[in-house]
């Protein structure tokens, strides 16, 4: 099949099982470069596994992930590495590599690409001030709160200007406050190094924050994919359940 | 039953085939890409300098114990001066190798499958990957070659010192005639039986680190299937040692008849 050549990102109806759960029922999604693109969903929905299929983390059962006129679902491992400096994910809970510190991990695409010491030193400090984490370099991850390592790892991952960035859930389990400003954050990084954000992520005030364009995935599919405007107006019951947080009313009692 | 058994015995088949899949992937991967010397470094530090305590005791210990017991069962027979060359050869032949591996095994291999295991539950080893990072070439290289590099040396250590303390039961709480133990010990070890035991030691090491890696790269979910891999490695990498000893015995007794 042929890509859509205007097509930044696109995903051809993604089938993924593990086991004998069906997690993607043929997702299909277009994302145009440099758009915001917010995916919405129940948790356990599948968000996560489409966003390691777009990192080509993981391979699909069926389907086809275009990036930039190439098939991931098609690439070993060591094709798709090169591919992957384009790309950047901040995952749900940082996954910093606890075995260095802080500074290193901001450090660590730099000093794969072998820049200078000095360019890493001033580069990963500027990184870290971005992030509101000025001189925090030496501690170790297993110092940092939550919120902590949430901002290093975007540090970490946005630190190599990405031409895409994932984001897994970067406001879940934050206080108000700094989940506000790592949407800002967000935002900002994307204008300013002219990024293509995918966010996923539940809750609905960072998503009208971010989006240009929400898609909603339900059921191992995309149900709808809109401006948050008309996401917020959508007369579809289950979009409307889920953006105002209605659930379907049980009568069990324990 | 026979379904369980058949069952058990394709993961087994699935599980040598990724092995030797993953051994091949790491040979691979030494030569492709450029090595990271400061993390091989880290790891002989860990696998080797920080084994070195724990070889050298097992090795003393056992090469005492064998002394003792030799010359318990020979005195009788005026062998004594056969206690020096029998403790050098199983020590050089079998036990240095072996119960050095078990050792490290022990103390190494169950580190590394936890290491591995939890990089993988926290997604590390994705962030890795994500990261344009190709994970055999930076967690396994300089694991399975710091394995290789480490372990004929402290082997060797383990049967130095496994000899070493043959001579001091010998001579100190025997209270026998030092020369004996030294003359024949040199006289009947060869340099081929120390070669039998160092290149037992660099295979069993490879082992230690290629099940090791497997288990802490391919675990379940969750703190258990930390603990799970950390156990299988340690068993199947002791197991597999025991076992493959038996025919690297009979082939390099062969090889350097």
């Amino acid at each position: 099949m042929p890509a859509d050549s205007d097509a930044f990102l696109r995903l051809v109806d993604v089938h993924k099982s593990f086991r004998d759960q069906t997690v993607l029922d043929g997702v299909s999604l277009t994302i145009q470069e440099g758009e915001n693109m917010v995916v919405i969903g129940r948790s356990g929905g599948g968000k996560s596994v489409m966003l390691k299929h777009i990192m080509g983390l993981v391979r699909p059962d069926r389907g086809h992930v275009w990036f930039r006129n190439q098939n991931l679902a098609q690439l070993g491992e060591e094709e798709i590495t090169p591919l992957r400096k384009e790309m950047g994910m901040l995952f749900q809970n940082g996954a910093l590599f606890d075995s260095l510190n802080v500074g290193e991990n901001v450090a660590f695409s730099m000093r794969e690409a072998g820049a200078d010491e000095s360019t890493i030193h001033q580069e990963v400090a500027r990184a870290l001030k971005i992030v509101d984490l000025p001189g925090q370099e030496q501690k170790m991850p297993s110092e940092l709160s939550g919120g902590m390592r949430k901002r290093v790892a975007l540090a970490r991952a946005a630190v190599s200007r990405p031409k895409l960035m994932m984001y897994d859930e970067p406001t879940a389990g934050l206080d108000p406050v700094v989940a506000d400003s790592i949407n800002k954050l967000i935002v900002r990084l994307g204008n300013d190094l002219n990024m293509t954000n995918i966010i996923v992520t539940h809750d609905m005030v960072s998503a009208y924050t971010i989006a240009d364009r929400i898609a909603m995935l339900y059921e191992g599919r995309i149900r709808v994919v809109d401006s948050p405007g008309r996401i917020k107006d959508s007369s579809d019951e289950v979009v409307h359940n889920f953006i105002n947080g209605i659930s379907d009313e049980s009568k069990a009692i324990f | 039953m026979t379904q369980r058994l058949g069952t058990g015995l394709m993961d087994f088949i699935a599980a040598a085939g990724q092995q030797l899949f993953l051994a091949f992937d790491v040979l691979r991967s030494l030569f492709r890409y450029r090595l990271r010397w400061a993390l091989l470094a880290q790891q002989i530090q860990f696998i080797g300098t920080q084994s070195i305590l724990v070889v050298v005791i097992t090795g003393a210990f056992t090469g005492a114990v064998f002394a003792a017991q030799i010359q318990f069962q020979f005195a009788d027979l005026g062998m004594n001066s056969a206690v020096g060359p029998v403790v050098s050869l199983a020590m050089c032949r079998e036990l240095g190798a072996v119960l050095c591996a078990l050792m490290v095994a022990g103390r190494v291999g169950s580190a590394m499958a936890a290491e591995l295991s939890t990089m993988k539950i926290t997604e590390q080893i994705d962030a890795l990957r994500a990261l344009a990072v190709y994970p055999t070439e930076y967690l396994l290289v300089p694991r399975v070659l710091g394995m290789a590099i480490a372990m004929p040396v402290l082997t060797a250590l383990c049967i130095f010192f496994g000899i070493a303390a043959g001579y001091f039961v010998f001579t100190t709480i025997l209270g026998l005639d030092g020369a004996y133990y030294w003359e024949n010990t040199l006289y009947f070890t060869k340099a081929k039986d120390v070669l039998i035991g160092l290149i037992k030691g660099l295979f069993f090491g490879i082992i230690i680190a290629v099940v090791s890696c497997h288990k802490g790269m391919t675990s379940g979910g969750g703190a258990a299937g930390v603990g799970v891999a950390t156990t299988q490695a340690v068993v199947n990498a002791s197991l597999l040692i025991l076992i493959t000893n038996f025919f690297f015995t009979f082939l390099l007794n062969t090889l350097f008849s």
